[in-house]
């Protein structure tokens, strides 16, 4: 009577555990499909481009994927235009892309002045 | 031994909902972030107080909306194309949330008071909603503005034109929150819907 109550109490932790782990993992996996793309604008970025010179902090065509999330986080002390995204200094800006489409606008951090956002079916 | 199966199968459902829940609560965003459609400015950018002249008759006050979701957005009337689309986008916005509009304050600062008068703005205005307000201010005043939501302004010479300058400017709506702070930004081409999503949701936080 004691062993069996003993090891029917076994088997529910153990059949709750492994639920617990297989939502964990189904959940996380979900989470990876969208992935995130991060761009970091290092401190002194601004000063560097009223040098002329070229940081290299993103590329004049940045590809996401619907679903994906674009996060601008910027570390410099003055604020930046990434297409017709402001983000001020200090700031992150996070957008997730749920359609497909094309956002082109002005850049202060690409030499060209000038980003591209292409988003595609995933 | 059928009733000593019973209570373990109950047992078992019992754990089976409670690990559930707490894995899955666990594995999603913390429950205070709110998943915003647009982009989402972090920290919140608190706006520093304006008042300008306003198509309603009455001084705009941006203090004055608190408890309010803002919808701002900076343009021009003689812009062909971005601006009348973007106003369309914001007017079916206002028609999705309903009675929640109540609660919602649509307005227009024009970055071109050369040519945008109170009095053209005040009948640009309500060809798309009366509820909507155009705001008008001098050079040296709009600027400051400008500056805080990072909108970036550039005229443009067409000499050959009748309209003899075009305006280049940044097509974002912003949207502040109830507590006056810069929450999120949609960029043009973001559906209306999921604007009017947001509002609700923050709407529901507030």
């Amino acid at each position: 009577m004691k062993r069996n109550f003993w090891l029917g109490l076994g088997g529910i932790v153990v059949i709750g555990l492994i639920l617990v782990i297989g939502v964990i993992v189904v959940t996380s996996l979900n989470k990876a499909e969208a992935r995130e793309h991060r761009i970091v604008i290092p401190e002194g970025t601004g000063a560097l481009i009223k040098e002329g010179k070229n940081p290299q902090v993103i590329p004049s065509e940045i590809h996401l994927k619907v679903g994906d999330t674009l996060v601008i986080e910027n570390r410099d002390i003055v604020g930046h235009e990434i297409s017709d995204l402001w983000i001020g200094a200090g700031e992150t800006l996070r957008q997730e892309f749920r359609t497909v489409g094309v956002y082109k606008g002005a850049c202060t951090v690409h030499p060209n002045a000038e980003v591209q956002i292409i988003v595609d079916e995933s | 031994m059928r009733r000593q199966l019973f209570v373990w199968v109950v047992l078992l459902l019992i754990v089976v909902a409670g690990c559930t829940q707490t894995a899955v609560q666990g594995s999603s965003q913390a429950p205070d972030k709110l998943r915003l459609r647009g982009a989402a400015v972090e920290p919140p950018r608190p706006i520093h107080d304006f008042s300008l002249s306003a198509t309603s008759g009455e001084e705009f006050r941006l203090s004055e909306q608190r408890g309010k979701v803002v919808l701002l957005y900076f343009g021009y009337m003689s812009c062909p194309d971005v601006c009348p689309t973007t106003f369309a986008e914001l007017t079916r916005v206002y028609r999705e949330l309903g009675e929640a509009a109540d609660q919602v304050t649509v307005a227009f600062i024009t970055v071109d008071p050369e040519r945008d008068s109170l009095d053209r703005l005040t009948r640009y205005m309500a060809a798309f909603h009366e509820d909507f307000i155009g705001l008008w201010a001098e050079p040296q005043t709009l600027q400051p503005i400008l500056d805080q939501f990072g909108v970036q302004v550039r005229k443009v010479d067409l000499p050959d034109s009748a309209l003899k300058y075009t305006i280049e400017h940044t097509a974002s709506v912003f949207l502040i929150a109830p507590d006056g702070k810069l929450l999120e930004q949609f960029l043009y081409g973001t559906p209306y819907k999921d604007i009017a999503e947001d509002v609700r949701l923050i709407l529901s936080r507030s």
